[in-house]
């Protein structure tokens, strides 16, 4: 996120020191032979079968009509607040607009799905506007003109994470308001018109932050079973109950690919290249930003096929039954990736939120507010967090990998099977650290 | 069951011990050599005003030590440096000398940020600053959209 950082942060992490990334891929490395060779035989997770239930009143607060409506009352007015800011702020880095759509929005919404688990099904406002539109209409909301073809999965979703990296990432005008409009616009379009024929449960395949925030949530300690009931949660099971559907590995492949498009593209060497070469910015950047998402999608689907003893159909399912075990490395590298901006881009935001037009207000307070720059002032501190959530997340990726392989992969094959995807996500994570090196 | 979980345990902190000391062991050294490829590196395309530069990396300790010189040329819609990486210790002024061409505007992106006027035509203008944050800043032309270079400010 090159021109937003700059505009309103200043400037970006310093490289991680190369020793540190060395002893964070050497650790990914040994973390993942020991579980090869040390892990369990059979597998272990059960899904959404797993957790402890925590007592009624718990479920019935959290989906009681009060607190359902009191929580989207008060994220309706959020986006109220911000599309004011959106359309008659100032069209400067000032306009907080700018810190809630590619920061607030798109990074927050880990870390709050990692506490919260999926809230952004409650609080859509455009599942709110569908809700409320169907509701005057008396139309059951889920019930849409045909259904949800199987084959579509998760694909529209991975197209609009596209379009959105895409957007913060490879073009020119992204911190103009107009684009960040237009995106919105269209955004809006797809998903309403979508939910019109097939009914809400186009947003949970289609809205690219419900899907980001489902996948995410699938790391909370939160769950629920088939009943509705909330349950306490391994993590690793949690993921484990993530349904296989078609353009899921899209899905991570955008996410991961992208995330490491933009470490590589503030690389001297890229900056370099680009800047001599007679060939369009934002051309080059594009095709690199889609070779990243292609390798990944192919490293990972060869990987996960790589083993014997199955037919074809069952083979050409393996990749989305193992995507689930790539979303702890996503959320370890992104966590990597953003944490500086979202603390220190996130409170500045949190102090331009008091003025959204431009015009000396101070509605909240913040106006004023100093802005702590403690990761920036702490490099070895930060860079330690950084590996150390990479490392993290690939030692829960090459865990989940291990119980799903020793599950569905033909007897005698399941530690051999393994092995590829075992060393392309070594690939992952080490490239991440190298890119974390290197920009 | 209880056995291989347990030496599983074992290698793993067996191995993180062994990866960590290495590590640390090498660290005085890569260290050092980061500072004197911080020296060495220096593109060929940037040519520095003050060469005691091997000492320089001494100096670093004392905020302010000697300005980081570089060399700017801005022609027929190019500049050089482009995009190259220039490390700095926070305090440490950086001082651009410009012969442009053209009129344009730097920015350093950093907080607070700073600016500077280009004027056209006219040799060794003077831009110099100082950067009080570790990071990476970029100093960008703003007309030309290119990124003059990119400053490693190290504690």
């Amino acid at each position: 996120m090159r021109i937003l950082a700059h505009g309103v942060g200043g400037g970006r992490d310093l490289p991680i020191p190369f020793e540190y990334a060395v002893v964070g891929a050497s650790w990914a490395l040994v973390i993942s032979f020991a579980i090869l060779a040390f892990a369990w035989r059979a597998s272990r997770f059960r899904g959404d079968e797993s957790g402890i239930e925590l007592p009624e009143r718990v479920t019935a607060f959290v989906d009681s009509v009060v607190t359902r409506t009191a929580v989207r009352a008060l994220a309706l007015a959020f986006a109220g607040y911000f599309a004011v800011a959106l359309l008659f702020g100032p069209d400067l880095l000032t306009n907080p607009a700018f810190g809630v759509f590619y920061i607030y929005l798109w990074v927050g919404i880990v870390p709050a799905s990692l506490l919260l688990g999926h809230f952004w099904r409650l609080v859509s406002p455009l599942r709110l506007v569908h809700l409320g539109l169907s509701r005057l209409m008396g139309l059951d909301p889920t019930a849409g003109l045909v259904c949800l073809p199987r084959w579509l999965g998760y694909w529209p979703a991975a197209a609009g994470l596209l379009s959105f990296v895409w957007l913060e990432l490879v073009y020119p005008g992204s911190t103009y308001l107009s684009s960040i409009r237009v995106w919105l616009g269209l955004y809006a379009l797809i998903l309403l018109g979508g939910s019109v024929v097939y009914g809400s449960r186009w947003f949970a395949r289609a809205d690219p932050f419900e899907v980001l925030s489902s996948l995410v949530a699938r790391l909370s300690p939160f769950g629920r079973r088939k009943s509705g009931r909330i349950v306490l949660r391994n993590p690793l099971e949690n993921l484990d109950g993530l349904s296989p559907e078609a353009g899921l590995v899209a899905v991570i492949s955008v996410l991961f690919g992208s995330t490491a498009f933009d470490s590589f593209g503030e690389s001297p060497t890229w900056v370099q290249f680009v800047q001599s070469s007679s060939v369009d910015a934002t051309l080059l950047d594009t095709l690199v930003l889609c070779g990243f998402v292609a390798v990944v999608g192919l490293t990972f689907s060869v990987a996960t096929m790589a083993v014997g003893g199955l037919g074809h159909v069952e083979r050409r399912r393996l990749p989305r039954r193992f995507a689930h075990s790539v979303v702890p490395i996503i959320v370890g590298y992104f966590a990597a990736h953003y944490l500086t901006l979202l603390f220190e881009v996130g409170q500045q935001t949190a102090a331009l939120l008091s003025d959204p037009l431009g015009r000396g207000w101070n509605v909240f307070g913040t106006a004023d507010m100093g802005v702590t720059y403690f990761l920036t002032l702490h490099p070895t501190a930060l860079a330690t967090t950084k590996v150390a959530g990479v490392v993290v997340g690939h030692l829960l990726a090459a865990v989940s990998a291990h119980d799903r392989a020793v599950r569905i992969l033909p007897r005698g094959r399941e530690l051999v099977g393994q092995l590829p995807l075992l060393l392309v996500m070594v690939f992952y994570t080490s490239g991440g650290l190298y890119l974390l090196l290197s920009a | 069951m209880r056995l291989p979980t347990r030496s599983f345990a074992a290698v793993l902190l067996a191995a993180g011990l062994a990866i960590t000391g290495c590590g640390s062991d090498d660290e005085g050294a890569s260290n050092a050599d980061a500072g004197q490829s911080a020296v060495d590196d220096e593109p060929s395309g940037q040519e520095h005003g003050s060469h005691e530069d091997g000492d320089d990396t001494g100096g670093d300790d004392d905020a302010g030590g000697a300005a980081q010189e570089i060399e700017v040329e801005i022609e027929h819609g190019r500049v050089t440096p482009s995009g190259e990486r220039v490390t700095v210790s926070v305090g440490q002024p950086v001082r651009m000398v410009i012969d442009s061409d053209a009129v344009d505007e730097i920015h350093v992106h950093a907080q607070p940020e700073h600016s500077f006027d280009v004027q056209a035509g006219k040799d060794d203008q003077i831009f110099e600053f100082t950067l009080e944050t570790p990071g990476v800043y970029e100093a960008e032309l703003h007309e030309l959209g290119d990124v003059i270079v990119s400053i490693e400010v190290r504690p």
